[in-house]
């Protein structure tokens, strides 16, 4: 009998059930304290049969929460850390709520959401026999450094046995299964083509990120993602195992057969659809069509997307991420459409831990959309409020249009009184509870 | 004409990419002058009234250095006389004599300074509030890097606050119009009292009317800047 590790998941289980006693949430200090008194305690455990990670800078929440909801509903006896730490933490946390004290964990399959740079910690200690790499782009900056760190320190955490499957479309992150087990999946390239000279903050797949020599595209998606090859040495985009091949009135096709229709019918949604369902057919050894099936209409849950009302305006909240370029540009394209809004953008605080003053991503984000014609107002507010102001002067946003107000309440109040049409609100989740907590006073 | 030649973009782009330089050309177009930005080349080398070269990934500055050896001669002879050059984040290494990679090996700089650029496993990200040579403002940002340099030359920034030096630390290479300095943010954008020194060197002058919007609040987001920091230093 290993007491070490049944004591450590007895602590575990104590200290998880004292802090639902008092309301707060358990989903890492458990697997926390556990783990200071088993730091090798995931070794010593007996996990479940197969377990299938996912991982990237943006999407591995939504594509897991699809994988999860269709493994769920197929009877698959599966668990996951959807109380949302994705760090070593918070996946011990996750087998400490489903094990007995002599480490057997009740599961037949587990899913990990897991943090990229954490994967080298949490997988020391087991290997996954799967790992979704959604992609890897700029993301916390002052977090991560760039993607490039990401993938060195991403890579430590790829067991030897670990297939990848892989977004061939992304070249930093698909630049990740050279010489080991991939599955590969992407989108075709003409059912969300860009158009040729499409101007783009910045371009990371100017050069290969294998060799460093100049990269040709055959077609873009977006930004630096797309069908690419290096004529040096070679890496490119290649064919993959499973793709959408077609958009057909707002349905996305895939493999040609098989349909799914989305909650959003953008290219971001496409890829966490893409990602969901070659995970489903090859880790979970779903039938093709059952697959898709269980995709279609596929609702993401949670404080990503919220509707809201003010004073008479719809509006439409969405979460997006602070120093990631990719969430905004996704976020901020759906101005391009809108006939009459109010987009407000609220930057008040990068990070709840350190001192964060850093404002170079916003220049990283493709803000034009913010310019379009049916934009009537655009507001910022949050203590980089003027930042922000700097930023929209050079995508184009006139100032008569800009509203610059540092201080939330005023902002809130300029907002309830003379919003113009639908309200457009972006923040990251370090702000959201200012907004969301100030549109309940004023709506009440 | 002034001619600003801008290194690489598409390889030097990290922490802002051409944010300063967006914004010291609209500066300078509102003071009146005429303003390209152009590649770099050697032809160009010789015309250019600033050339800067933006912070970059590691790996992608070390390709960075393999491609300005043809430039070498060039751009020696454009220091020598002096005239600017501003090197951001990991672009610091490259006017050292010799680039130390993670590997050990060593690659030739461009030699315009003495010293040496070594590159390390671990990063730092640190933010700074710090005393420059240009004007009465103190310099604040960020950096993000691995990169250690170890040198003689004349500093840029004197350290005021940073989590990861003490006070009166020196970061940076100051001399002959010549700038390197790790701290980002962007470095221009954050502090537009660089935009007021770089416009006198290239245009002789400064912006007359502050009430330019967006220089207005540049130098407000400044302000929040210096105050979250001296905030943080007083904690």
């Amino acid at each position: 009998m290993d007491i070490r590790m049944s004591l450590a998941i007895m602590a575990g289980k104590l200290t998880r059930f004292a802090i639902k006693m008092i309301g707060r949430s358990a989903s890492s200090f458990p697997g926390g304290v556990a783990l200071k008194l088993c730091p090798d305690l995931l070794r010593r455990m007996q996990l479940p049969k197969k377990t299938v990670a996912v991982t990237g800078s943006n999407g591995k929440t939504t594509t897991t929460q699809m994988i999860y909801a269709a493994a769920r509903e197929a009877g698959i006896d599966l668990i996951c850390n959807t109380e949302g730490s994705n760090q070593i933490q918070g996946v011990t946390a996750m087998f400490l709520q489903h094990c007995t004290l002599g480490g057997k964990v009740k599961a037949d399959m587990a899913l990990i959401e897991s943090d990229e740079r954490f994967c080298q910690y949490t997988f020391k200690q087991f290997a996954p026999d799967y790992m979704v790499i959604t992609n890897l782009y700029r993301d916390q900056m002052t977090r991560n450094g760039h993607s490039e760190f990401v993938r060195k320190e991403l890579a430590k955490g790829i067991p030897a046995d670990t297939t990848l499957i892989i977004n061939a479309d992304e070249p930093v992150s698909a630049s990740l299964a050279a010489h080991r087990k991939a599955i590969r999946y992407g989108l075709s390239a003409d059912i969300f083509p860009e158009k040729e000279g499409t101007g783009h903050a910045y371009h990371d797949g100017a050069y290969c990120p294998v060799c460093y020599a100049e990269m040709t595209y055959n077609s873009r998606v977006f930004s630096h993602v797309g069908d690419y090859k290096c004529p040096s040495c070679g890496f490119a985009r290649g064919t993959v195992d499973h793709e959408i091949t077609a958009v057909k009135d707002g349905v996305f096709i895939l493999d040609h057969v098989h349909a799914v229709t989305p909650q959003m019918c953008n290219s971001n949604f496409a890829y966490n659809i893409a990602a969901a369902y070659t995970t489903l057919v090859k880790a979970f050894d779903f039938a093709p069509e059952k697959a898709a099936a269980a995709l279609d209409h596929f609702i993401i849950r949670g404080d990503r997307l919220h509707e809201f009302n003010l004073n008479g305006h719809r509006g439409l909240f969405t979460l997006t991420k602070h120093e990631n370029s990719m969430a905004y540009n996704a976020a901020l394209s759906e101005l391009n459409t809108v006939k009459e809004a109010t987009l407000v953008l609220i930057v008040d605080q990068l990070s709840r831990k350190y001192v964060a003053n850093d404002m170079s991503w916003l220049w990283d984000i493709d803000f034009e959309p913010a310019a379009a014609e049916g934009v009537k107002r655009v507001i910022v507010s949050g203590q980089f409020a003027y930042d922000l102001a700097v930023r929209l002067a050079f995508a184009g946003i006139q100032d008569e249009r800009l509203t610059v107000e540092p201080d939330l309440d005023n902002m809130m109040t300029d907002l309830k009184e003379n919003a113009v049409g639908d309200i457009y609100v972006m923040t990251c989740f370090t702000d959201v509870g200012k907004f969301t907590s100030r549109l309940k006073e004023v709506q009440a | 004409m002034i001619r600003i030649v801008h290194a690489y973009p598409d390889l030097l782009n990290l922490y802002g990419g051409d944010a300063d330089l967006r914004l010291l050309k609209a500066y300078l177009e509102a003071v009146g002058e005429e303003v390209s930005v152009e590649p770099l080349t050697v032809d160009a080398v010789s015309s250019a009234d600033l050339i800067y070269f933006g912070a970059g990934t590691e790996n992608k500055m070390l390709a960075a250095a393999k491609k300005l050896i043809p430039l070498r001669d060039a751009l020696l002879a454009y220091h020598e006389v002096g005239k600017p050059l501003l090197f951001i984040g990991s672009s610091s290494a490259l006017p050292m004599q010799t680039i130390i990679g993670l590997d050990g090996k060593e690659m030739l700089g461009l030699g315009l300074v003495e010293g040496r650029a070594k590159l390390h496993e671990k990063r730092n990200y640190t933010e700074v509030l710090a005393d420059c040579p240009f004007g009465e403002h103190p310099v604040v940002g960020s950096y993000n890097s691995s990169l250690e340099i170890q040198t003689q030359e004349p500093a840029f920034l004197r350290i005021v606050f940073d989590s990861e030096k003490k006070a009166g630390d020196i970061e940076g290479i100051c001399k002959n119009g010549l700038v390197a300095t790790q701290v980002a943010a962007p470095l221009l954008v954050r502090n537009p009292g660089l935009l007021d020194h770089y416009a006198d060197l290239l245009a002789g002058r400064q912006l007359p009317d502050p009430n330019v919007a967006w220089y207005r609040r540049a130098w407000m987001g400044y302000v929040c800047a210096v105050d979250i920091l001296k905030n943080a230093m007083h904690k």
